[in-house]
């Protein structure tokens, strides 16, 4: 087999890589924030 | 290099995108802590693609040694720094996130004193000064655009000052995503495009010197082994420790740095590859390319419209996620270690936020006046790194890891002693040329050896002595 195969076998896992990085990057931006008002109602009751 | 309207255009949309995120990232800050570490909120994930992409900026300077040597730029500039991420992951990165400081310097008094802290942060300016990248910046838009270095770095300079005043810490975070995807996406594009076009390994074998194809590269060891030496910067690294106190919480630096080191990896295969081809290509006559441009040369030749603006814009991307990062540390430097802590103690955070909006001004000045000044950014690396790692790694590895008394005067006179060294080797072979234009140094040592040595044996000897005066 050619080395160079696997050259491109490392270019492929990079973007794949990146590409599942990137998702969960996403989704810990937009991840929803726990609001403090409730935990401070909860503490007054 | 021919490039079309539709790359220049993604090229200017990539630009006009960071002034976006500039414009809107200010509502997200709220305090200096969010200005500085963005609220101690990294998650594995942002950690990971902040780190990867803001720790990997002189993407140029490694075309030039790849397209030079071949494969000991892997060596160098790879394998060498993950054993030291390695320690870093293993050993540092938990100790730093508990302290919970902001800076190097801060560590210094940590461990020493104020003067510690003070001569440190002199020093940790010196290392996160970003002129090599910035020079890199400029080279790449005088090729694409034709314009005067300096218009270039100018322009450039404009476009990170505005983000990264807006947005501090979490400004980075932000545009250091996009980037982290387009440099990877651009760097990962191109080798399968060269196997394609120029042919599998044979091609590389035929037209390259041997040489290229060892690990050794036809170095010295001593020359190899002080590149791995360079490699201990990590464990002085503004940008690694920024990141460690800015974790969400403890384990995430040691993981984070762990999953970098495999992005690394994958990067640097790439990229020393594509310096490789494009080195090839041109000793068989199919590219005409210089060493320092390698890389946009390649990609002209082999990359269709579109696909080219991308790899172009992945290029910008990577040494523009480093320039902002240094910028803002060089300016926490200012704002935070010598205004605050030295200078005005009693400072409000809101005079801290300004004096680093000033301070980014100081830092990118600096950086474009060093820029201007030095040709070579390989050369450029070399010098800062042996300076700053002389003076810092001593007295940081000493904090850290010994256990006994601490003399403030050790430490202080191990900066001194380590930095005076290795300039003054390296001043010294810069006045004795050899024919060739390369400095000739003392019994034929690298700066950075006598610089350490001196270092530590300053170090330890003067921490004998005062701790016995303390007793």
């Amino acid at each position: 087999m050619d080395p160079a195969n696997l050259l491109i076998l490392d270019a492929v896992i990079l973007i794949i890589a990146t590409i599942i990085l990137s998702y969960f990057f996403i989704k810990d931006i937009f991840k929803k924030k726990k609001k403090p008002i409730k935990i401070l109602k909860k503490k007054k009751q | 290099m021919e490039i079309s309207i539709i790359d220049y255009i993604i090229i200017v949309c990539y630009f006009i995108l960071l002034f976006i995120i500039g414009f809107f990232v200010k509502k997200k800050v709220h305090n200096l802590n969010d200005y500085f570490l963005a609220g101690r909120r990294l998650t594995l994930p942002i950690f990971v693609a902040t780190l990867v992409s803001t720790w990997y900026g002189g993407l140029l300077g490694v075309g030039e040694l790849s397209f030079n040597y071949g494969l000991v730029n892997w060596l160098t500039q790879g394998f060498f720094w993950y054993l030291v991420y390695l320690f870093f992951a293993f050993f540092l990165a938990n100790r730093i996130r508990k302290s919970k400081l902001y800076t190097i310097p801060d560590q210094l008094e940590r461990f020493y004193d104020k003067k510690s802290r003070f001569l440190g942060s002199i020093f940790n300016f010196i290392m996160v000064t970003p002129a090599a990248y910035i020079l890199s910046l400029g080279l790449i838009f005088n090729i694409l655009f034709g314009w005067e270095l300096w218009i270039s770095i100018f322009v450039v300079s404009i476009v990170m000052i505005f983000y990264t005043i807006r947005g501090g810490f979490i400004g980075i975070i932000y545009t250091d995503f996009i980037q982290f995807i387009l440099m990877m996406a651009g760097v990962a594009m191109i080798i399968p495009i060269a196997v394609q076009k120029y042919g599998g390994f044979d091609f590389l074998v035929t037209n390259l010197p041997e040489t290229h194809l060892t690990l050794t590269g036809g170095w010295s060891t001593q020359l190899i082994l002080v590149w791995g030496l360079l490699a201990f910067w990590t464990l002085a690294d503004p940008g690694f420790y920024q990141r460690c106190y800015a974790s969400k919480d403890d384990k995430i630096p040691k993981k984070g740095i762990l999953i970098a080191i495999g992005f690394w990896f994958l990067f640097d295969i790439c990229t020393t590859f594509t310096g490789m081809y494009a080195a090839a290509a041109n000793n068989a006559g199919l590219l005409s390319a210089e060493a320092t441009t390698s890389y946009l040369s390649i990609a002209g030749s082999l990359l269709p419209p579109v696909f080219l603006g991308l790899f172009l814009t992945g290029l910008i991307a990577t040494v523009m996620s480093t320039v902002d990062s240094f910028t803002f540390l060089g300016a926490m430097n200012i704002s935070h270690d010598l205004y605050k802590n030295i200078f005005k103690p009693n400072a409000t955070d809101k005079q801290v936020m300004n004096a680093t909006k000033i301070g980014i001004f100081i830092t990118a000045g600096f950086a474009i006046i060093l820029a201007l000044f030095f040709k070579s950014i390989v050369t450029m690396w070399y010098t800062i790194g042996t300076i700053g790692i002389s003076a810092l790694i001593v007295p940081i590895l000493f904090g850290f890891f010994y256990k006994g008394k601490k003399s403030p005067i050790a430490a202080v006179s191990s900066m001194i002693f380590g930095s005076g060294t290795s300039l003054s080797w390296m001043i010294y072979g810069y006045l004795n040329l050899d024919q060739w234009g390369w400095p000739q140094y003392i019994a034929g040592i690298e700066p950075l050896y006598p610089g350490l040595l001196v270092s530590l044996l300053v170090f330890i000897v003067v921490n004998i002595i005062h701790v016995r005066g303390m007793k």
